[in-house]
């Protein structure tokens, strides 16, 4: 057979070998030149560290770690500070853009004025120099001794807000928590797949079973509520909140609602506003409308951008590094200064970062799939 | 009588006071409302006006400022030159105000529909472009040399953010199409490669960039650190950017290409005379919006220790006794950025309007 560059599909066939021959030799060459670069350094690519001690602190955990702690031990530490960062400030950018973002669209014209400015504020200034703003605020508390002493037992000083804990074991506490969100979306969904009983009995039975959980994860000899006590220059019991972890929960939480308030904004508007009038001749009153028919179908809508926008936010919780919080970028940044293993640590970071898209796109996708309306299933 | 006179029309144009009744003390619930909102827009602006204004500092010491209640605008006019300019010698500081005017007369000037062409906007670009690194360089017209080193402050946010845009926006374009591409091996190989850049953090990116390239890159490629971290921010502008492109270019109807093949264009005159120009007019806001997000994300350098705006503000209050005064800094970069691009996004949303009409 000859060839010839008039024939579509041998150049076709051609360009696609250039074009990957070109991309390999990138490739070739960028792993060739590192093993070099490497070798002079002399360290070798290896997962062996992972074992190793690291031999620095880390000031912000969840579970147990110190000094003689692995790599892998520290990797975790930050994977789980940056699930539980990102977890609680992206459902508190959720609700609180929710509101926002309902307000706008308020025939209440102060509360709408004042829901755009809000958002226009807090869109319009880079998340790093709002948390620079939040951390001097945070680190600008009276100092313990002084501390703010607020209703239910939460103190707020520099060192970070002290509030009352329960005293259960931990895994206890998640569990029983686990297991209500579970029977309540359990519950609830039988409710409404079978159409018949109320969802209530099902929620309480959770509640029950979780209470059961609670008190059976109880630290014996030990009142219910830890409070916290001042004792000096510091607070003993109770949960510490750190003024690394609360600047980042607040600045995650205040930029993204500004955010996810625009996206709610555009769902609402978008949906026909025949559906609406449709409401209206039903009779139904304003209160009705909102809830069962303009709020459902906006969050139907904005569900494929809400998933790009939480994994941006998720993303976003690198920024931790800056104010001096742990989460996963900041160890592993950490652990290429400590062992020099930049190539594998790198390699963990992105499939850390991918693991967590890929979790919240599959449950977003399932959600989406579960609400979407009959007649409308992709 | 008939039973159309009981029924009265809705009062559309009643007095001012009725309308007042009407939107905000019509039931319980809402005139609580009103009341919470004003005593909130009140004591905000209360707050703000004696704090900013009345009691305020505008020149003066450190000392001035502890004995005032107000805000201590004095470490702004005492310090505005190293937020400004950072570590840029004094006496060509002008040189570095003028470049940033620079780049902006390009921003404003890109936002005319004159220069809306493949031919006129990168010609402005490569120009304000241009003069704003020789402004900044110097080594000619007597200008002396200042390295990228001593660059700092607005300056240094403003080079990394054009620098991002005019890389990223060719480089978005050529994703976009390859991506495209009817061979299966490309369009899967850019596809992998857009989706695996846009599932990091912009902050790892940069930081592969500034520690990490060195080790990957031939010695004759590595370069100074700053541009390999600007390569590195325009490599996740562009792949967002070429999405945006893409999305456009899908937008329109097939029958554009279909017929500038039936009138025998090739590819080449296709792509640049009946795709692009169209696609970039649908794709025009969600551009607008990601320059906007380019500019603000140029604040994350300041981890990899670069002096610009955010790090020069910093700096500011972090010496002279201006110490407790770092609401004030932050409150004046803050400004600057809102001024940015709180603008560009109204244009965009004007845009969005216009275009929405256009299209009707």
């Amino acid at each position: 057979m000859t060839f010839s560059f008039g024939n579509r599909k041998q150049r076709d066939i051609l360009l696609q070998a250039f074009f990957l021959a070109v991309v390999l030799a990138v490739l070739v060459v960028a792993v060739m030149t590192t093993r070099r670069n490497l070798e002079i350094q002399g360290l070798s690519v290896g997962w062996s560290f992972l074992n190793y001690a690291t031999g620095s602190s880390i000031v912000f955990s969840l579970i147990d770690y110190d000094l003689d702690s692995s790599f892998a031990r520290a990797l975790l530490v930050g994977f789980i500070n940056t699930l539980f960062l990102g977890t609680i400030s992206v459902s508190l950018a959720v609700l609180l853009g929710t509101v926002i973002g309902t307000a706008r669209l308020s025939s209440h014209k102060l509360l709408s004025s004042i829901a755009g400015v809000y958002v226009q504020i807090f869109r319009n200034i880079p998340l790093i120099l709002q948390a620079f703003f939040w951390y001097a605020i945070f680190v600008n508390f009276p100092s313990p001794r002084q501390a703010i002493a607020m209703p239910a037992g939460v103190f707020i000083s520099n060192r970070g807000i002290y509030f009352p804990m329960l005293n259960i074991e931990a895994w206890y506490l998640l569990g029983a928590i686990a297991l209500f969100i579970v029977g309540t979306i359990a519950s609830v969904s039988v409710a409404r797949r079978t159409g018949r009983g109320s969802s209530l009995i099902g929620i309480l039975i959770s509640l029950a079973l979780a209470c059961v959980i609670g008190y059976a994860g109880r630290v014996v000899d030990t009142p219910l509520f830890d409070m916290p006590q001042p004792k000096g220059l510091r607070f003993l019991g109770g949960g510490t909140m750190t003024p690394e972890l609360g600047t980042a929960i607040v600045a995650i939480a205040l930029f993204g609602a500004s955010y996810v308030a625009e996206i709610v904004r555009a769902g609402f508007l978008s949906i026909p506003a025949g559906l609406i009038e449709a409401a209206h001749a039903l009779g139904l009153g304003k209160w009705h409308i909102f809830w069962r028919v303009r709020l459902p179908l906006m969050i139907r809508r904005i569900l494929p951008t809400m998933t790009n926008q939480i994994i941006w936010l998720m993303k976003a919780t690198t920024i931790g590094i800056a104010i001096g919080f742990p989460d996963y970028f900041g160890v592993v940044a950490n652990s290429i200064n400590h062992s020099g293993q930049t190539i594998s640590l790198i390699f963990l970071l992105i499939l850390g970062f991918w693991a967590i898209n890929m979790t919240i796109s599959f449950t977003m996708n399932a959600i989406n799939r579960a609400l979407a309306l009959p007649g409308h299933k992709k | 009588m008939t039973a159309t006179t009981d029924i009265q029309a809705p009062a559309l144009n009643g007095s001012l006071l009725d309308s007042v009744r009407r939107d905000y003390f019509s039931s319980a619930g809402r005139t609580i409302l009103t009341l919470v909102c004003l005593a909130l827009i009140l004591s905000a602006l209360w707050f703000l006006v004696n704090w900013g204004l009345v009691n305020a500092v505008w020149f003066g010491t450190p000392e001035d400022c502890h004995k005032a209640a107000g805000a201590c605008w004095a470490v702004i006019t005492d310090r505005y030159r190293l937020i400004f300019f950072g570590l840029y010698p004094y006496e060509e500081q002008w040189r570095s105000a003028l470049a940033c005017l620079a780049i902006l007369a390009t921003v404003i000037l890109s936002c005319v529909p004159f220069f809306w062409s493949a031919k006129r906007l990168p010609v402005l670009w490569a120009l304000g472009y241009g003069l704003f690194y020789f402004l900044m360089k110097g080594g000619v017209f007597g200008m002396p040399v200042v390295l990228e080193t001593q660059w700092g402050g607005l300056a240094l946010t403003v080079f990394v953010f054009s620098s991002t845009v005019v890389i990223g926006m060719p480089l978005a374009i050529v994703l976009a199409l390859l991506r495209r591409s009817r061979l299966p091996v490309v369009s899967t190989v850019t596809a992998l490669f857009i989706d695996g850049i846009r599932s990091l953090p912009l902050l790892s990116i940069l930081f592969t960039a500034a520690i990490i390239l060195p080790l990957t890159l031939p010695g004759f490629l590595v370069g100074d650190k700053l541009y390999r971290v600007i390569i590195g921010a325009a490599v996740f502008f562009a792949v967002y950017q070429a999405e945006i492109i893409r999305s456009g270019i899908q937008s329109l109807p097939a029958g554009q290409e279909e017929a500038a093949t039936a009138l025998g264009l090739n590819y080449w005159q296709t792509i640049s005379r009946i795709i692009l120009p169209q696609a970039f007019r649908f794709a025009l806001p969600p551009t607008i919006n990601q320059v906007v997000i380019a500019f603000m994300e140029t604040a994350l350098i300041v981890i990899l220790g670069f002096f610009e705006i955010t790090a020069s503000g910093n700096a500011a209050f972090s010496t002279g006794g201006w110490k407790p005064f770092h609401i004030e800094v932050y409150s004046f970069v803050a400004l600057i950025y809102f001024v940015f691009t709180y603008s560009l996004s109204m244009y965009g949303s004007y845009l969005e309007r216009s275009l929405k009409l256009g299209s009707r």
